[in-house]
C-alpha cells in the first residue's frame, strides 16, 4: 500500500513537472529576421529604404504564431512585423523585445512610432532601422 | 511625386503636412527598380510645382530642374524632409544600392544622413529640382534623380506652367 501511495506521487511529480517545463518563453528567442538580409544584421553601412511605417502597439503570445505581432494604432489593423536581423524575445511573464546590442526596443503594449524601411510583402511591417534624426 | 515604397502603408488619398488634401495615387515603381517613384494626381492646383519644405512646414515652387549630367560628383545637393533641411555633396552617381527591400538601380548618393520618414523628400538647390529620397543611413542619403524618375515612369516633368 505504501509502495503504491509512493509510485502515485511520483507520477505526480513527474506530471507537474512535465507542466512546468512547457512555458519555454522565458527563454530568450530569436524573432524572424527580414528575409531580405538573411544571415545579416543591419550595419552602419547599410542602406535603409527611408520610409517611416505608421505607429503600431507591441503584442505577443508565446503560444501562438507568430509570437510577436503589431496593432496599428491609427486603424486597429492586425499586422505582421519582420523584425530587424538579431531581434529577440522573452515572456517575462510580458512580452520583451531586444536589439541585436542588448537595448531593449519595447515591452508588451508598447507604441513602436519610429519603425523604419519600407519593404517586406503588403500588409506586413518590415522594420530596417528604428528611427533617428540626420 | 513622392518615393514608390510610401505607397505600401498609404491610403489612396494624399495631403500635405498640414491635412491640406491634394490628390490620389497615380502610379508608383520600386522595389528592384530603377527609380523608387510615386506619382500623385493632383486635385488641388494650387499644389501644383510646389515642393515640401520641412523648415519652414510650407512648399516653395521649383522653376528649373537639374539633369543627371549636371549632378556630378562633389556637387551640391539639399535635403528637405520630415528631419529637416540639409545641404551636403554628391558623393557617389549612378549607383545600384542594396537595400531592405531588394536592390535600388541607378541612386545618386549625398554625404548627408536620412533617417525614416525621410522618404519622398525632395533633393534640389535653391529652386532647382534634382530628385525624390528613396534611401539612407546615418551618415548617407540615396536618391532617385528627376531626370530617372522621368525615363521609368513614363512621364514629364512640368516646371514652368507654360508646357
Amino acid at each position: 500500500m505504501l509502495r503504491r501511495a509512493s509510485l502515485a506521487v511520483l507520477a505526480t511529480l513527474v506530471v507537474a513537472s512535465g507542466c512546468q517545463a512547457l512555458p519555454v518563453a522565458r527563454s530568450m528567442f530569436h524573432l524572424a529576421d527580414s528575409p531580405i538580409r538573411t544571415g545579416r544584421a543591419p550595419a552602419p553601412g547599410d542602406m535603409c529604404l527611408a520610409g517611416l511605417y505608421p505607429p503600431f502597439r507591441v503584442f505577443g503570445d508565446a503560444w501562438a504564431r507568430p509570437t510577436v505581432w503589431g496593432v496599428r494604432t491609427d486603424t486597429g489593423e492586425r499586422v505582421g512585423v519582420i523584425w530587424p536581423h538579431g531581434t529577440r524575445a522573452a515572456f517575462l511573464p510580458a512580452l520583451v523585445l531586444w536589439d541585436d546590442a542588448g537595448r531593449v526596443i519595447a515591452r508588451e503594449g508598447d507604441v513602436i512610432a519610429d519603425a523604419g524601411g519600407g519593404g517586406g510583402p503588403p500588409g506586413t511591417i518590415q522594420i530596417c532601422s528604428f528611427g533617428r534624426d540626420y | 511625386m513622392s518615393a514608390g515604397h510610401c505607397s505600401k502603408n498609404a491610403g489612396p488619398d494624399y495631403t500635405l503636412d498640414n491635412g491640406t488634401f491634394i490628390g490620389t495615387h497615380g502610379s508608383d515603381i520600386w522595389g528592384d527598380a530603377d527609380v523608387d517613384a510615386l506619382s500623385i494626381r493632383i486635385s488641388n492646383p494650387s499644389s501644383d510645382n510646389l515642393l515640401y519644405v520641412s523648415e519652414f512646414y510650407s512648399n516653395r515652387a521649383m522653376v528649373t530642374q537639374r539633369h543627371d549630367s549636371a549632378q556630378t560628383q562633389g556637387s551640391v545637393a539639399c535635403r528637405s524632409a520630415r528631419s529637416g533641411y540639409t545641404c551636403g555633396t554628391i558623393g557617389s552617381v549612378n549607383m545600384n544600392i542594396g537595400t531592405d527591400n531588394g536592390t535600388l538601380h541607378h541612386q545618386w548618393i549625398a554625404d548627408f544622413g536620412s533617417s525614416p520618414g525621410n522618404s519622398g523628400g525632395a533633393v534640389f538647390v535653391n529652386a532647382t529640382w534634382m530628385g525624390i529620397v528613396s534611401t539612407g543611413n546615418s551618415t548617407d542619403t540615396g536618391y532617385s534623380t528627376v531626370d530617372r524618375v522621368e525615363d521609368a515612369m513614363n512621364v514629364s516633368v512640368c516646371l514652368t506652367g507654360s508646357c
